[in-house]
């Protein structure tokens, strides 16, 4: 296994949908502790390009590294070390919070009661839903509910934070909690996430790139 | 056309074949004229048998490669399959009335050939219903697996339930054929020209599919 | 695909907890829900009772044809189930979570299947004591080996069942392509069963019905063996 000096390395990443392209001859580096946004107009790839990291979805073309693996050939590897928020949430409405927190942790291997019982509480007090642990998610109004979906993605202390679009259905608590959560995060992971927001993009990530028609057009750093 | 040399062969072989089932081959003892239905039907159930085969190859090159041309391999071969298996239980069941006086007589061969239809018929419903390409060819392609692996599980069961429940208007133990070996040449020569027959058909069913995605493709060019 | 890693002897443990893992899950929900289990009990009890009006109380070839009806309201009933098991996943997103969990996919069928199975044991358990007593015949042979024989039966429609769930998830016309696809691929081990469940109800002992066993043990080894290496194919898109 070769080790690559960026923690997360694509070179002529495509993904072809039919005969359409979801996503362009995409060259990315991102570096460790970083926060890196990724904007552009809907369509413009960036689901593609998280749902490809993420190991959801198979590139056409190209190559992936994430800490050197390979995304298509080591993807348990990869799995354990990313965390990943989607546009809807992977909660099982019929369970309570706990719950759901509770078995999506076991199947990252943690089963030590005590354990799972104090990071469940410890990360649901980050995002302010620890007093609603015991609810039905189906019961919770949309912003908790994605609230409760980031903590199930940090759940398992991810290496890289992979989000799409976290902050648009949050509530503006919501808001702050997640953005003082990837300050603080940005100390132990590396974080992707794409957003139409260039406001929130240039207040709290490191570089932005721009994505259009499916392409990457553009990568600028902030600070 | 280059391939003009192959189809004269392909019809010649065939006309061959046809003067030979129903003009040179002589008339069977016991089933007079009726038998020389086999020499149709022992070839579209070879050639069903050959296509279904290709279907299963095809799905397994295609979850190893990833290849499109293999799902398109995979899935013509199915259709073609469909058709020559149709004709295989039309003409069985048209003998089986000359013989046995009833199209349907539950022998383990002709169930197990229905059970084969309709796996098949699903297989293609199955592609019907996603729209998604590489989807359709990634799921179907396990499907065309496991509706192989399903052919002998349904077969044996076809024999076994076919040996508890003997007939006793339509003995199993057919009348054994009397045989000769001019038979033996027009079956042989019928063969290869149904198979024939089936490489020309299934070479144009490729050539079909193939001119279709072309032309969606240039279609969606001149949209853009 | 590329080739994944298979599980080796060191991490089956890990490997069986993670299935037990999915199972537990999708029992707490269906537990939660309630309304699937209902349904499968009324079911099972309508299915009965419409055959004993087809074929009449006290028919005295009422041997002849239970088995068929057993099997056959089993299969029915278990169909109703299937679409819980992939397709609801499909349908809420939450399918996403699995496929990005660490796990082998192996684990994940495991789970599922073991899940279908209990949900048709479920249905099971109130079809075949309540038509015993509706249609009125008995089992005759030694009861742990109907049980096991009946539980084999199931177990091969569950395994067909689960992976039948799992490729309906991609396709746009769920309802009907579930029977569609399971229909054909289960008469290797429907066939035996019918059969066996006759010889069962007559008194068969262990080597009467060896036959069946065999024809139902080759169907459960060749299909959950071409599962196995099928089914990564299937779940990451």
């Amino acid at each position: 296994m070769s080790i690559s000096t960026h923690l997360i390395e694509t070179s002529h990443l495509s993904k072809r949908y039919g005969n359409r392209f979801g996503l362009k001859d995409a060259d990315l580096n991102v570096e460790n502790h970083e926060i890196f946004a990724l904007m552009g107009p809907n369509g413009a790839g960036k689901s593609t390009l998280l749902r490809i990291l993420a190991t959801l979805t198979r590139p056409t073309s190209g190559e992936v590294k994430i800490f050197g693996y390979d995304i298509l050939k080591q993807e348990i590897q990869v799995r354990r070390l990313i965390g990943v928020v989607l546009h809807h949430s992977l909660l099982y409405d019929e369970l309570s919070g706990r719950e759901n927190l509770s078995f999506y942790m076991r199947l990252y291997g943690f089963r030590n009661k005590d354990i799972l019982k104090k990071s469940i509480k410890d990360k649901a007090s980050l995002f302010g839903v620890e007093d609603r642990l015991d609810d039905h998610v189906g019961t919770l109004s949309s912003g908790l509910k994605k609230r409760f979906d980031i903590v199930r993605a940090i759940i398992h202390n991810p290496r890289i934070l992979l989000l799409d679009e976290p902050f648009s259905s949050l509530d503006l608590e919501g808001v702050e909690h997640l953005k003082n959560y990837l300050n603080w995060a940005k100390g132990s992971s590396t974080i992707i996430f794409s957003t139409h927001n260039l406001d929130i993009a240039e207040e709290i990530s490191d570089r932005i790139a721009t994505l259009k028609d499916s392409q990457i057009t553009e990568i600028r750093c902030i600070k | 056309m280059k391939d003009k040399p192959i189809l004269a062969g392909l019809f010649l072989a065939n006309l061959i074949s046809l003067y030979m089932i129903f003009i040179w081959a002589p008339p069977e003892r016991s089933l007079g004229d009726s038998y020389r239905v086999f020499f149709i039907h022992t070839p579209a159930a070879w050639v069903s048998y050959l296509a279904f085969a290709i279907t299963f190859l095809g799905s397994i090159l295609y979850l190893k490669t990833e290849k499109p041309m293999w799902d398109l391999y995979a899935s013509s071969a199915s259709l073609l399959g469909l058709l020559f298996c149709l004709v295989t239980l039309i003409t069985g069941s048209m003998w089986a009335k000359l013989a046995w006086g009833i199209y349907w007589n539950w022998d383990p061969r002709e169930t197990s050939t229905l059970i084969l239809l309709l796996v098949y018929l699903a297989y293609i419903s199955f592609r019907m219903s996603i729209s998604d390409k590489d989807r359709k060819a990634r799921t179907s392609a396990v499907l065309g697996i496991l509706a192989f692996v399903s052919i002998p599980l349904s077969y044996f069961s076809a024999v076994f339930w076919a040996t508890l429940h003997p007939m006793p208007l339509f003995p199993i133990n057919r009348p054994q054929l009397g045989i000769e070996p001019s038979m033996l040449l027009t079956l042989a020569v019928s063969m290869i020209g149904v198979t024939l027959l089936f490489s020309w058909m299934f070479y144009l069913t490729l050539n079909m599919y193939r001119m279709t995605e072309k032309a969606e493709l240039s279609l969606l060019e001149i949209k853009e | 695909m590329t080739k994944r890693t298979m599980p080796f002897l060191s991490s089956s443990v890990t490997f069986l907890e993670d299935a037990l893992e999915i199972l537990f899950k999708d029992l707490r929900l269906e537990l939660r829900r309630g309304y699937e289990i209902y349904s499968i009990m009324v079911l099972a009890l309508l299915s009965n009772l419409s055959f004993g009006f087809a074929l009449g109380i006290m028919n005295p070839n009422v041997l002849e044809f239970v088995p068929a009806v057993l099997w056959i309201s089993i299969l029915f009933i278990g169909m109703l189930g299937f679409t819980t098991v992939f397709v609801r996943e499909m349908d809420k997103g939450t399918i996403d979570g699995l496929r990005l969990a660490p796990i082998s996919p192996q684990a994940i069928l495991l789970g599922k299947t073991i899940y279908t199975f209990m949900l048709m044991c479920v249905g099971a358990v109130f079809i075949i004591p309540s038509s015993m007593i509706i249609l009125n015949y008995t089992f005759r042979s030694d009861y742990l080996l109907v049980i096991l024989f009946l539980g084999l039966g199931i177990l091969n429609i569950a395994v067909v069942g689960s992976m039948v769930s799992a490729l309906a998830m991609y396709s746009e016309s769920r309802a009907l392509i579930i029977p569609a696809l399971s229909l054909p691929l289960v008469p290797g081990t429907l066939v035996p069963s019918i059969l066996a469940t006759g010889k069962l109800a007559t008194g068969a002992t262990i080597d009467m019905i060896l036959s069946e066993l065999q024809l139902n043990l080759a169907f459960l080894l060749l299909m959950v063996a071409a599962f196995w290496i099928t089914f990564e194919y299937v779940l990451y898109d």
